[in-house]
């Protein structure tokens, strides 16, 4: 609400001052009053109508009132003297004062077209680039949790030195929940994908498991039915579920005796407890919350597997200070009491935000491109202002005439911010236009990780302030030209034609200088992510990405639990796939490059004391390396030999032979995988350990920026049925069409059943994994080049309307024998003045300003030169070409034209 | 007359009132159907009381309702007078609309 107060504080000061001292306050209230019925009665989108309804009431009522207090009274003699008097009670009537300055208005931007299209266009622009990418900060980064009094919901993360870690094992769950005493409740979840048996064909569904206390952490109870009790958690207790509001009404058909029905969800029958409230959402999970289970925490001292997040409520009155303190101290006193549980020392447990953990370094991207739209934003108003500085310039005798015959100085003024705020309104429109079409742009062209997407609308606070910016750039700037109108009476007839004010055309190179430099900006910006984007595309990867098709199963269907199934069916496929004369090699794996994998703790069978947390660990059919033609440099790859039976055996690659077997010979070596710090880390990893059969070498695993990483690959027929889950296909092959289609015959004759796989080239994946890069690059490029179009508009503007000022000048040149390419020389070099001031300031700003690029540029310095040289000469070639223009075609006017005009 | 003051005087002509309580009012005079805003409702308040049509109570007179802080205003006889010139307008009006509607022809 205080947003509120200050935007229509602001709208107010358009009432005239009197007015505003004597009912500001209660003016105030009513506003707020109303806002926040609206709200109540309608929700937000209602409440921002009856926002913009006061906001025009105060702008329109105000300019309305403040004309009724100076002017009407004062003139009111004139007017109805001249016989404009309206009405019996002899008044002046405002409307139609209004109507009448606005019909000026609207026939004064038809004679003059070109700029009143310009202007609406560049305020449009601005306005709309701004709201539309404010909104999406505004959702992701910026807003609370969708819960009851957010700001008393906080996770809790680990952090060593500058990173955060907002996952624990249960067991230190559950002492958190114990030992804390500032928070109401505590919870974990963990998410699951599986797959609902209805009427219709199986279909997907997104679930949480929940630890009790979910309910009461965020704040919502289900409408219909119960939370989890107690015994709901106990492991053995009868499966129970609750239900979304969405599945409920699509799925079930809306059945009010939905309530201990059954709920067939991966072949399991859940009773089903409870009803989601409409409009429940958990931003913390990656997709939709259709189902809600029990989590059931084993608190295992074995189990160190960080895989559960803390989001706790505070205790009403608790203050987040107070509760980060008690954290860490008992963390602290935990950690001195089992010192077995800890093995790193520099971690310290506390409170984090959710912008913290789920938003990240997109958060700072975010903040970078707002900062980027925030300098678009600036160009256009500088445009804006020259364009209605050059207006009222070209004004001059038509106001001065109108002035001469009576109109007073206020009454002129008050046309000319009629027309102003026409202006205004129009580019609104376009700017809402815009700024719709530019979030749903934005949204297609995000890294598909963008957390909370579903929530970005359009801000209409943000509208309303970047309303106001230009508003009040377009009022000034109308105005104070204004002030410069000649006085009234027969004098100033008599002076028109006379020299224009220098201040003017100074003010004019200003912004022009202002906006090239601002433009340079950008320019610099974008050409370095681009640089990134380039030099990312051109890494070698280490594989081949010709020809390979991959396909992934968006859930594990029924009868794909175990092992031997899941074996079963990745023998049979490949078996089919690979017998076709299409196909050159197939392999399945659990997760292809470039995506993540999972991080294994490993130590060396030879010495004990060698051991590591964080191994990239893949599990993968033998023909993977082939498949994906990545080089094997010693020993070999893995072959249908190594079955679970056979000796265990593992590839490893460069990276991690560099590292643990720099002098000696790796093959034949054996590791312990899941083995940390002289225990295993779950039972079903307990065995003699892998032997080392193969080295391959490095590709860029993590992503192509990282590059490699060290790395295990074990085969799926080893892999422990823990770890196997419904693996990803990869055919390499001449044609990919005759691939997809032989991939989809051979599933539907293995199993119907089988879901519809996702199907990607490698190229593609490759392509997705430089997402934000690409993202962040079309972002900056695209405000780059509407800065530069605007700077174009602007010079063009200014070298125009100077030609058009000083066509006596050129005439006399050209009658005395001044070659035509010379007079085009000077002017264009004279237009060009102010952008070279422009680009020497944008250079000193770009090398302060890129600094903060420093986090997502990659294997490009932010102050490199060859960049900055050519936007440089990027600018001064766009910057040339606009002045340019209306520098020859006024050479090329007839010198006696101008000489016997005016 | 405008709108606005045409409301605004209705209001008035049936008690003492303050800013808001005139909003609260006209719009359920007008079902709903019109909203003073504010700079509209003060400025014709102003307008008003310039014109003599109606005055602002002195602190001594103001009915203690509310917090104390509220501006009431009251018609004067000018404001009855003009009110009812309107409203026997709006009357003329109104007859002569529906003598025009029962006289005439239409199609169905």
């Amino acid at each position: 609400m205080r947003i509120v107060r200050l935007l229509y504080r602001a709208a107010l000061l358009a009432a005239p001052a009197p007015l505003r001292r004597k009912h500001g306050r209660a003016m105030e209230e009513a506003v707020l009053r109303e806002v926040r019925r609206a709200r109540l009665e309608g929700g937000t989108a209602q409440g921002a109508i009856t926002l913009a309804a006061a906001l025009w009431d105060a702008l329109a009522g105000g300019v309305r009132e403040r004309w009724r207090d100076g002017s009407e009274r004062r003139d009111s003699g004139r007017w109805e003297a001249r016989g404009h008097g309206k009405g019996s009670e002899g008044r002046w009537n405002v409307v139609d004062v209004v109507r009448q300055d606005f019909r000026f208005a609207v026939r004064g931007l038809l004679r003059a077209p070109a700029m009143a299209l310009m202007a609406v266009v560049t305020l449009g622009i601005g306005i709309g680039a701004s709201t539309a990418l404010f909104s999406v900060v505004n959702g992701v980064v910026l807003s609370s949790m969708p819960f009851p009094e957010p700001n008393r919901v906080t996770h809790l993360a680990w952090q060593r030195e500058g990173n955060l870690r907002g996952y624990v094992p249960a067991l230190k769950f559950e002492f958190w929940q114990r030992a804390t005493d500032s928070f109401e409740a505590m919870t974990t979840w963990s998410e699951f994908s599986a797959q609902l048996r209805g009427d219709g064909p199986l279909e997907g569904v997104g679930g949480l498991r929940v630890s009790r206390g979910f309910f009461d952490v965020v704040g919502q109870a289900p409408i219909m039915g119960r939370g989890f009790s107690s015994q709901d958690d106990v492991i053995g207790a009868q499966d129970v579920v609750i239900v979304s509001q969405a599945l409920w009404r699509d799925r079930l058909g809306g059945m009010p005796d939905v309530l201990d029905r059954s709920l067939v969800l991966d072949g399991r029958a859940y009773r089903i407890v409870g009803v989601l409230p409409a409009g429940f959402s958990f931003p913390q999970a990656p997709h939709s919350t259709d189902v809600i289970t029990p989590l059931r925490l084993r608190a295992d001292p074995t189990d160190e597997r960080e895989n559960y997040p803390i989001l706790a409520r505070l205790r009403d009155g608790a203050s987040r200070l107070q509760a980060d303190a008690e954290v860490r101290a008992v963390t602290a006193t935990f950690r001195a009491e089992h010192p077995d549980l800890f093995h790193d020392t520099d971690l310290t447990m506390r409170l984090a935000s959710y912008q913290e953990i789920y938003v990240g370094g997109l958060g700072n991207t975010l903040w970078i491109l707002m900062s980027a739209t925030a300098l678009v934003l600036l160009i256009a108003c500088a445009n804006v202002a020259n364009l209605l500085l050059a207006r009222t310039m070209d004004r001059q005798d038509e106001l001065a005439v109108r002035r001469a015959l009576g109109a007073s100085r206020g009454r002129v003024i008050a046309q000319l911010s009629v027309e102003s705020g026409l202006l205004t309104i129009l580019a609104t429109g376009a700017g809402l236009l815009l700024a719709r079409w530019g979030v749903d742009l934005l949204l297609a062209l995000a890294p598909a990780e963008l957390p909370r997407a579903a929530e970005v609308g359009i801000d209409w606070v943000v509208l309303g302030v970047a309303l106001l910016v230009t508003a009040v750039t377009a009022a000034a700037f109308g105005v104070a030209s204004a002030s410069l109108l000649p006085e009234g009476g027969s004098s100033a007839l008599s002076r028109r034609s006379s020299t224009r004010p220098a201040w003017q055309s100074r003010t004019r190179q200003a912004l022009i200088a202002a906006e090239a430099a601002l433009a340079l900006v950008l320019l610099v910006g974008a050409g370095l992510l681009a640089g990134t984007l380039l030099r990312l595309t051109r890494v070698d990867a280490g594989f081949s990405t010709e020809g390979l098709v991959t396909a992934r199963f968006p859930f594990r269907p029924d009868g794909y639990a175990s092992r031997e199934a899941l074996l079963t069916f990745e023998h049979e496929l490949l078996d089919r796939i690979t017998v076709d004369t299409n196909v050159q090699w197939a392999a399945v794996t659990s997760s292809l490059p470039l995506e993540r994998g999972i991080n294994m703790p490993m130590t060396l069978a030879s010495d004990p004391e060698v051991f590591v947390g964080d191994v990239e660990w893949r599990s993968v059919s033998p023909g993977f390396f082939e498949t994906l033609e990545i080089s094997i440099l010693r020993g070999r790859a893995f072959d249908a030999g190594d079955e679970s039976g056979a000796p265990q055996v593992v590839v490893v690659n460069e990276s991690f032979v560099r590292q643990y077997f720099p002098d000696r010979d790796p093959i034949g070596e054996r590791i312990l995988i899941g083995h940390y710090n002289g225990r295993w880390i779950a039972p079903a990893f307990e065995g003699a350990g892998a032997t080392i059969v193969g080295v391959a070498a490095d590709i860029s695993e993590m992503s192509l920026r990282r590059g490699a990483k060290r790395t295990m690959w074990v085969p799926r027929s080893q892999t422990q049925p823990l770890l196997l889950g419904m693996p990803v296909v990869a055919i390499r092959g001449s044609d990919p069409n005759a691939v997809t289609g032989l991939l989809r015959e051979s599933l539907r004759e293995i199993d119907p059943g089988l879901p519809v796989p996702e199907l990607q080239s490698m190229t593609e994946v490759v392509g997705g994994s430089v997402a934000e890069e690409r993202f962040n690059a079309t972002i900056m490029g695209l405000f780059a080049i509407v800065a530069l179009m605007l700077t174009a508009f602007g010079i063009y503007g200014v070298v125009a309307y100077g030609v058009r000022q000083r066509a006596r000048e050129v005439g006399i040149r050209m009658a005395l024998g001044a070659p035509r390419n010379h007079v085009v020389r000077i002017i264009t070099l004279q237009g060009m003045a102010p952008v070279a001031v422009g680009l020497a300031a944008g250079t000193t700003a770009s090398l302060y300003a890129s600094r903060y690029l420093a986090d997502l540029v990659w294997e490009i310095s932010t102050t490199d030169p060859p960049t900055i040289a050519g936007v440089s000469l990027l600018l001064l070639a766009v910057a040339w070409a606009a002045a340019y223009i209306p520098a020859r075609s006024a050479a090329g006017a007839d010198p006696m034209e101008s000489l016997t005009a005016d | 007359m405008k709108q606005p003051w045409f409301y605004i005087l209705m209001s008035l002509a049936s008690s003492d009132r303050y800013g808001s309580a005139i909003q609260e009012d006209v719009r359920e005079l007008s079902g709903g159907e019109v909203r003073l805003w504010p700079v509209t409702l003060y400025g014709s308040l102003e307008a008003l009381v310039e014109r003599g049509w109606i005055r602002e109570l002195d602190a001594g007179e103001q009915p203690e309702v509310g917090r104390g802080r509220e501006r009431f205003y009251r018609i004067r006889q000018e404001g009855r007078d003009a009110l009812s010139a309107e409203v026997r307008r709006m009357e003329d009006m109104a007859r002569t609309a529906r003598e025009r509607l029962v006289g005439g022809a239409a199609e169905a």
